[in-house]
């Protein structure tokens, strides 16, 4: 049975059907959307001082993302103007280059940017000791400017001390070899003070303590977890440094310089995950749920690409038809990259 | 709306954003480099919209 309207517009809406259910779609994703973006603002402007993090993202690899993105959607309605003029070459070559595009960009993501926020290690200092890291918060320098201040400590977590009890060795015994530890007794007493850090690579490199590790560490019966010693990022191992004080197009990570944190004085710590903060919870809810779309994206544009029945083998039997289910992937690939195009400048730049 | 509107919109919001971020490069001199990239991108944008607005009149999109 052939179904009515896949081809032509229905008289009444001056729309063929896949059109009409993609526009009504994309009604569904602005509201999903929408109510993300308004979750952003509201938790913004709710933050505290100090709370809300600015510049920790790499603005040359979002602003390459974006650009990949844009290109992407030039390239979507290539393949579809190539298709109406019956150019299955053409459509062959730009849908590839679309597809290539958006795997591009969700490799950047999962490859670079995101595994790169879990290695990171963040420690919110407890109100009443922050003046004791001020060399760290530079806080006065802030304030004689007028500026908010810092009550995060952030970097490459080098080692945790931890205190043990010898009752429970056999458990923090097992727990180090699981997860690759060294530990070495404290100089300064031999029988509870032990420091642990993951043992280095084949360059002899340090290799650090992830935060998740130093998490669970924490949960092992018998430990006591005493201070982190972490290569602290630029803004902390130079807090005074005017460089310091605006936002920074060139991301620099972690330091050599040294700082040690102690475990008391601290109010929360964890890698960069979304349970670090507001910021870092409604950053990956917003740029996992896009990069879903864009997965999805990719996979739909792949299926109209590939020489198989539905796909790209329909340009013989009915290129008009082809062409209709291009222009919605094409329009679903726009609305993904105009999110973008919002989430890029609020998360990146301001 | 067809692909051929979305498309012009998109390229409208892309242009602003890039001026955007070329503002945002300019602005106490952050990124003077970035700011000229933007600002050449969303001029090469601008052109491609209006190419992309006549080529598309020609044709039966």
């Amino acid at each position: 049975m052939q179904i009515p309207h896949e081809v032509t517009a229905r008289p009444d809406t001056g729309l063929y059907n896949a059109k009409l259910g993609i526009w009504l779609f994309l009604a569904s994703e602005v509201m999903l959307f929408g109510g993300l973006f308004s979750a952003y603002i509201f938790l913004r402007m709710g933050a505290e001082d100090g709370y809300w993090p600015h510049g920790l993202l790499n603005v040359p690899v979002g602003a390459g993302n974006t650009a990949i993105l844009i290109a992407s959607s030039v390239t979507v309605v290539l393949a579809w103007a190539s298709l109406k003029m019956r150019k299955f070459s053409q459509y062959k070559l730009w849908m590839g280059i679309s597809i290539l595009c958006g795997a591009l960009f969700l490799i950047v993501k999962l490859a670079y940017e995101w595994p790169q926020k879990f290695e990171h290690f963040g420690a919110f200092i407890k109100k009443d000791a922050i003046e004791h890291y001020e060399k760290y918060l530079g806080n006065h320098h802030l304030k004689e400017k007028g500026l908010p201040p810092r009550v995060e400590i952030s970097g490459h977590l080098h080692e945790v001390e931890i205190a043990a009890d010898p009752a429970e060795k056999e458990k923090l015994e097992v727990f180090l070899k699981q997860h690759d530890l060294e530990a070495k007794p404290d100089e300064h007493d031999a029988k509870l003070q032990i420091v642990c850090s993951e043992k280095k690579d084949k360059d002899g490199k340090r290799e650090g303590i992830r935060p998740g590790v130093a998490e669970d560490l924490e949960k092992v019966p018998g430990v006591k977890l005493i201070a982190f010693e972490l290569g602290l990022d630029p803004i902390n191992a130079a807090p005074d440094n005017p460089e310091s004080d605006k936002p920074h197009f060139l991301y620099k990570g972690p330091t050599e310089t040294p700082g040690k944190i102690e475990r008391k004085d601290v109010e929360f710590y964890s890698s960069f995950a979304p349970k670090h903060s507001s910021y870092f919870a409604v950053y990956f809810t917003i740029t996992g749920l896009h990069g879903l779309h864009v997965l999805a994206g990719v996979l739909i544009m792949l299926y109209f690409w590939l020489p198989i029945e539905g796909g790209a083998n329909m340009f013989k039997r009915n290129p008009e038809h082809l062409a209709n289910r291009v222009e919605v992937v094409g329009l679903f690939w726009h609305f993904v990259d105009l999110v973008w195009i919002f989430v890029f400048p609020i998360f990146y730049l301001l | 709306m067809s692909l051929k509107a979305f498309h012009l919109f998109f390229i409208v919001l892309a242009i602003l954003l890039a001026a955007g971020c070329a503002a945002w490069g300019f602005v106490n001199g952050l990124a003077p480099a970035f700011g000229f990239t933007c600002s050449g991108i969303a001029f090469v944008l601008v052109i491609y919209g209006v190419s992309f607005l006549k080529k598309s009149r020609k044709l039966i999109l």
